[in-house]
């Protein structure tokens, strides 16, 4: 506990530090200090999962009227691993990175503000901490995107971002409030031993909390604020909302629905399940085709906490259709997922970052060939998305094959019920999993291979050495876990336990070892790496046998000399199969403009083809809502026509009413 | 024998075997449409013959240099990991089946990755393509094998094997039926054949495959070529295992691997000799009706799962 | 006998509902009668097991009449509708393809999930597959609703039909001849009219395509 506590002392301390520090030490010390702080966090939380030990602590100075209640146990440690992790490479990055006003007071202490807040979330031991941590972390993350308040899209997202995230706070707080109401607890592990019952307001609170999480992980249709906020924060702030931030959604879930909320009935987690696989497919048919970067990763966080919260929803179905075991392996493979998803997707967010200040843009359409100017920036892409992809020995492979596996299990031996849900589980993320190749294979492939679409300055100078060191440390634990994942997986079932209860045949790890007893079946991943060690000597082998020489040569294209690098397939074209094969879903809007030459009808001058996709969820849904509000704030303008006898007679007619119905 | 070394033989196996079935294929080819063809060692002799010549590199050297042997290593290890001539371990043997399918999955990606890094219009519309119809392939692909997975109780491939050897009768069940004609969609869309792809065409409108890999040479093709046949002499083995798992090894003596091996080559070939013949009778299809063939094989392996789970 | 009956059972109750499947596949009207005829042989295996294994004569004679109508004379009758205007095809179905055939596959989910419980009033093996006729259908229901020809839409009614037949012969082990043959003589007669009606409607208006009558005409 005491590393934890001093993790969270340092952290405090790096925001005085930002507040006392001249300008030209500020981001520096800050960043140092903040990592060091996220660091040690880490530490606290490796040693609690290692030594099976649960730690609290209270501070009851630090807040008027209330105590802080600290609480390190298996669940929180094993998400408190995911938010350092992103913290310590987001604060390294940002001392390479920061410039102009992001290196400010106000952008510094916000930042590390927003980093405190992220790392004592899991930690908080009771509703008050919980939650105050929550509105501290919705509230610093909204300030640090109007950093740049002087962009319109960057306000417009702040203005989607606040509403959303206030109403879902708020969804949590009457929540929350319920479960008290019904277990007169506020510690989460006294609730979670009072087991609040069946009735109505125990779904309440399921239906509260889960949506307000759930709005938190990008579930569709409370996703609008993601694809916006994400990709116009600061950059360092953009890899800590979707590493940290969201898996924190997630973690909500598990903590209170799943935890907490035993009994509610096998219904509404299946409605969950079926949000979950929805935002999955939804997040990944968007990130095939977006072309912004930014929005590309932002959608396929979507997809990844979608993932995630359908695992988390099938686990809820199958220990109620008592299969704890598979409902353990569910939860194991979610968090691993968290972890894996928080060191790629923070990885990709930073290379973007690289790559907007290196060129210019985020345009994958104007992007191409930048593996000669940011070869260290690329490789470590390669890496993240290698493992975005499932790619054997990387992290997001373990996460991936548990929650096949669990959901596999789901299908024998359950009741039907069991089996259609496991089902809808197993297709959703095999579908998923296809289509979040097809985003990585584009944004590797496009936006760094190939040749360049645009001008662009000769030097790389966007890959500082900072910069390149919090990639590096994300893909090294990237490649890792994927190697390693006995001993991580070993642990994190010790959190499974804490959610779903003791289980006979949840997963089990060794050093060189990875074993699922409800698939009985198992993962090697040290023998394959060495597996795939004898055979690249084997091809070496075959291929020194052979000819030696290379010639430098043009491309061949099928005899096309004058080859320009705008014959290359861009974003668009690349993604338009896919958005052909789900027009239905995506409903693109396609226009082609054809206009002619003066002389003739029959010779076209210009032909233009635009195509466009917008979330289909926002136009349907959303629009008729802003635009219902809008007409209703017209109208209430009535009731305020500037007259201040009519504003006193108003203060005058609510007295009488408040004695009316008082008396 | 040890698990170690028939991993070896395997892998060697599923190398000259998916060169040899590549001949074979064209060979029936040619007979069903009244040629003589070409000896069915000329995969062998060609790819011989290429590793001898110079390899021409055009933009995106480094990638397409890394490629081929991206393709051979993943195949390699899926060829050694999965269970094709015998089950000779005890216990689990880490011979998943999402292994064998990430693994393969792995070499789609680096191919599409070429094709991009080249920097020319066709790498790129290949790679698009090819990433489209392997993104819808693989929900057929997960549950179809799920289906076999679920009534033998474990997705470990030898344990599904070693219980399939055991009690025949399964083999005749609805489930597996529905799920290995998934299947054999699916590998005839994951190796590029007809009615999905034609591998001899070069035609821009109607090339997939082909399009991602014209711009290797010399050695480069060669190597390429070799990962290309050993992933279809694994996907075309490991799906006749699936299908009749007769004659697989469940002993490490000399005997019953040999006859294993043997057996394997007889299925793989049976299996190789039906895909050409329906690729002699059947079109190319439409790029965007392949989808609905991938729906069917998708809703077939969603009935072989049901149909298990009623039936059992 | 009782291993291979199960076994038959299991394949042409399967083969039944996989033929409605594969008719949401096809869009040649022509190919849509041959898989109807299947499912008539599929659905007569079904009865005719069912018979030998009960020893029930009522039930082997409504196995014969299956057999008669279901995979002879209605085929023939639309084979005759459906070769009058040869190369026929489902231009574009009201849903697309491989979305039927993604709803499809939901609807089938959906059937084991509701059908269970009819397993579990009398659990034995050919009970267990009830869920398959009501899949079938639903099927049916989808081919039905998601077509435009008409030819089509009457292969979805039989499709129905041929799914209510299968849950009868799994649940009960067939329903009383009489109550049979008046099933059977219905369709017959409903794929009788309907012939007529189409060859009017063809005589009429040209085709036989039902958004055609969107508006009266004189």
């Amino acid at each position: 506990m005491s590393l934890l506590l001093a993790g969270l002392a340092l952290g405090l301390l790096a925001i005085v530090a930002a507040l006392a520090s001249p300008s030209r030490v500020r981001v520096a010390l800050v960043g140092t200090l903040g990592a060091l702080a996220a660091a040690l966090v880490g530490a606290a939380a490796v040693a609690t999962l290692a030594g099976r030990t649960t730690r609290t602590a209270t501070i009851s100075s630090l807040l008027p009227f209330a105590s802080l209640h600290l609480r390190l146990d298996a669940l929180g440690a094993a998400v408190e691993l995911v938010v350092a992790l992103v913290a310590v490479a987001a604060q390294v990055f940002a001392v390479g990175y920061a410039r102009g006003r992001l290196r400010s007071r106000t952008a510094t202490v916000l930042q590390g503000l927003f980093v405190l807040a992220l790392l004592v979330v899991p930690v908080a031991g009771d509703v008050t901490t919980f939650l105050f941590a929550w509105e501290l972390m919705a509230l610093a993350s909204l300030a640090l995107l109007l950093v740049d308040h002087e962009r319109p899209s960057a306000r417009a997202a702040a203005v989607w971002y606040g509403a959303m995230t206030q109403g879902g706070a708020a969804a949590i707080t009457l929540g929350l409030l319920a479960v008290v109401r019904s277990t007169h607890a506020t510690s989460f592990a006294a609730m979670a031993a009072a087991r609040p019952g069946t009735g109505a307001l125990g779904v309440v609170a399921f239906v509260l909390t889960a949506a307000g999480f759930a709005s938190k992980a990008g579930a569709v249709p409370l996703h609008v604020w993601l694809p916006r906020a994400h990709p116009e924060a600061p950059t360092p702030v953009s890899a800590l909302m979707s590493g940290a931030m969201t898996a924190l959604g997630l973690y909500g879930v598990a903590r209170v629905d799943l935890g907490v909320l035993v009994e509610v009935g096998r219904g509404w987690w299946i409605g969950l399940l079926v949000v979950g696989v929805l935002s999955a497919l939804f997040g990944a048919l968007h990130a095939v085709t977006s072309t912004d970067l930014k929005r590309l990763l932002a959608y396929s966080t979507i997809d990844a906490m979608g993932l995630g919260l359908a695992g988390l929803a099938g686990a809820g179905v199958l220990r109620a259709e008592g299969r704890p075991g598979v409902a353990a392996t569910l939860v194991v493979g979610v968090l691993a997922l968290l972890l894996a998803h928080g060191a790629f997707k923070a990885l990709l967010f930073l290379a973007s970052g690289v790559v907007e200040r290196t060129t210019g843009t985020r345009d994958l359409d104007r992007l191409g060939g930048l593996a000669s100017l940011l070869p260290r920036t690329t490789a470590a892409v390669a890496v993240a998305a290698g493992s975005a992809a499932s790619v054997p020995l990387g992290a997001g492979f373990v996460g991936e094959w548990i929650l096949v596996e669990g959901f596999v299990a789901g299908l024998g031996r359950s009741a039907p019920g069991g089996v259609a849900t496991a089902l809808v589980g197993l297709v959703g993320v095999a579908l998923t999993s296809g289509l979040t190749a097809v985003a990585m294979v584009k944004l590797l492939g496009v936006g760094f291979l190939g040749r360049a679409r645009a001008e662009r300055p000769a030097s790389g100078d966007g890959e500082g050495r900072a910069t390149s060191l919090a990639l590096g440390l994300l893909a090294l634990v990237t490649v890792g876990a994927g190697v390693l994942p006995g001993p991580l997986v070993a642990v994190l079932a010790r959190a499974a336990r804490d959610v779903v209860g003791p289980t006979g045949a949840g997963p089990t790890g060794s050093v060189t070892s990875l074993t699922l007893a409800s698939t009985a079946t198992a993962l090697h991943p040290l023998g394959l790496a060495g597996g795939a060690v004898v055979l690249v000597g084997l091809v070496v082998l075959l291929a020194r046998g052979g000819s030696r020489v290379v010639r430098a040569t043009r491309a061949w294209a099928c005899g096309r000399s004058d080859l320009s690098p705008r014959m290359q397939y861009t974003a668009t074209s690349f993604a338009e199969p896919v958005q052909r094969v789900f027009a239905d879903v995506l409903r693109p809007t396609v226009d082609v403009t054809v206009s002619h030459e003066e002389e003739s009808r029959e010779i076209e001058s210009v032909l233009a083809y635009r195509s466009r996709v917008d979330d289909a969820v926002e136009r349907a849904l959303y629009e008729p809502l802003v635009r219902a509000h809008d007409a209703l704030g017209r109208r209430a303008r009535i009731l305020a026509n500037g007259s201040v006898h009519r504003y006193l007679a108003y203060g005058f007619v609510a007295l009488l009413i408040v004695l009316v119905v008082l008396g | 024998m040890s698990g170690s070394l028939l991993s070896a033989v395997q892998v060697l196996l599923v190398a000259v075997g998916g060169l040899l079935l590549t001949g074979v294929m064209a060979k029936v080819r040619a007979r069903a449409e009244g040629r003589v063809g070409a000896p069915v060692t000329q995969p062998l002799r060609e790819v011989a013959k290429w590793l001898t010549r110079e390899s021409p590199r055009a933009g995106g050297a480094s990638v397409l240099a890394a490629v081929p042997y991206v393709l051979l290593v993943t195949t390699g290890l899926a060829a050694a990991v999965v269970p094709l001539a015998g089950v000779v371990t005890a216990g689990s043997s880490g011979a998943d089946v999402l292994i064998a399918v990430f693994l393969l999955l792995t070499g789609s990606l680096a191919l599409a990755l070429g094709g991009l890094a080249t920097g020319t219009a066709f790498g790129g519309m290949g790679a698009s393509r090819a990433m489209t119809l392997s993104a819808l392939t693989e929900p057929a692909l997960l549950v179809g094998l799920a289906a076999l997975a679920v009534p033998q109780r474990s997705m470990d491939l030898a344990t599904i094997l070693r219980r399939a050897v055991a009690h025949p009768a399964g083999m005749a069940s609805p489930s597996h039926v529905l799920a290995i004609a998934s299947l054999l969609v699916v590998v005839i869309a994951e190796t590029g054949r007809l009615p999905v792809d034609n591998p001899s065409t070069h035609l821009e409108l109607t090339m997939i495959h082909e399009a991602m890999v014209l711009e290797y040479g010399g050695r480069d093709w060669a190597l390429l070529s070799l990962g290309q046949a050993m992933r279809l002499g694994l996907l075309f083995s490991l799906l006749a295992t699936l299908a009749v798992p007769w004659g697989v090894a469940t002993s490490g003596a000399a005997l019953p691997v040999l006859a294993g091996v043997v057996l394997l080559g007889a299925k793989s070939v049976v299996l190789a000799t039906g895909v050409a013949l329906i690729e002699v009778r059947s079109a190319k299809l439409r790029l965007f009706r392949v989808p609905e063939l991938l729906a069917a094989a998708f809703v077939l392996a969603i009935l072989a799962v049901v149909v298990g789970v009623v039936a059992r | 006998m009782s291993g291979l009956g199960d076994g038959l059972i299991d394949l042409a109750a399967v083969a039944v509902l996989a033929v409605a499947v594969a008719g949401l596949w096809r869009r040649d009207v022509r190919a849509l009668v041959g898989l109807l005829r299947l499912q008539g042989w599929a659905l007569a295996l079904v009865a005719a097991v069912a018979a030998v294994r009960g020893r029930d004569v009522g039930l082997g004679v409504t196995a014969a009449l299956v057999l008669v109508v279901k995979a002879g004379v209605v085929p023939v009758l639309l084979g005759r509708v459906a070769r009058r205007d040869p190369g026929a095809r489902e231009g574009a179905p009201l849903i697309n393809v491989p979305a039927s055939l993604v709803i499809a596959a939901a609807l089938v989910a959906l059937a084991v999930v509701v059908g269970a419980p009819l397993h579990a009033l009398d659990p034995t093996a050919s009970t267990a597959l009830a869920p398959l006729g009501l899949a079938t259908v639903l099927t049916g229901y989808l081919l039905l609703v998601t077509r435009r020809r008409a030819l089509s839409q009457v292969v979805g009614l039989l499709v129905i039909d041929n799914g209510i037949a299968l849950t009868t012969f799994l649940l009960t082990s067939g329903v009383p001849l009489i109550v049979e043959l008046g099933g059977t003589l219905d369709v017959l007669l409903v794929v009788v009219v309907i012939r007529a009606l189409l060859g009017t409607m063809r005589a009429r208006f040209g085709g036989i395509d039902l958004d055609g009558l969107s508006e009266l005409r004189d």
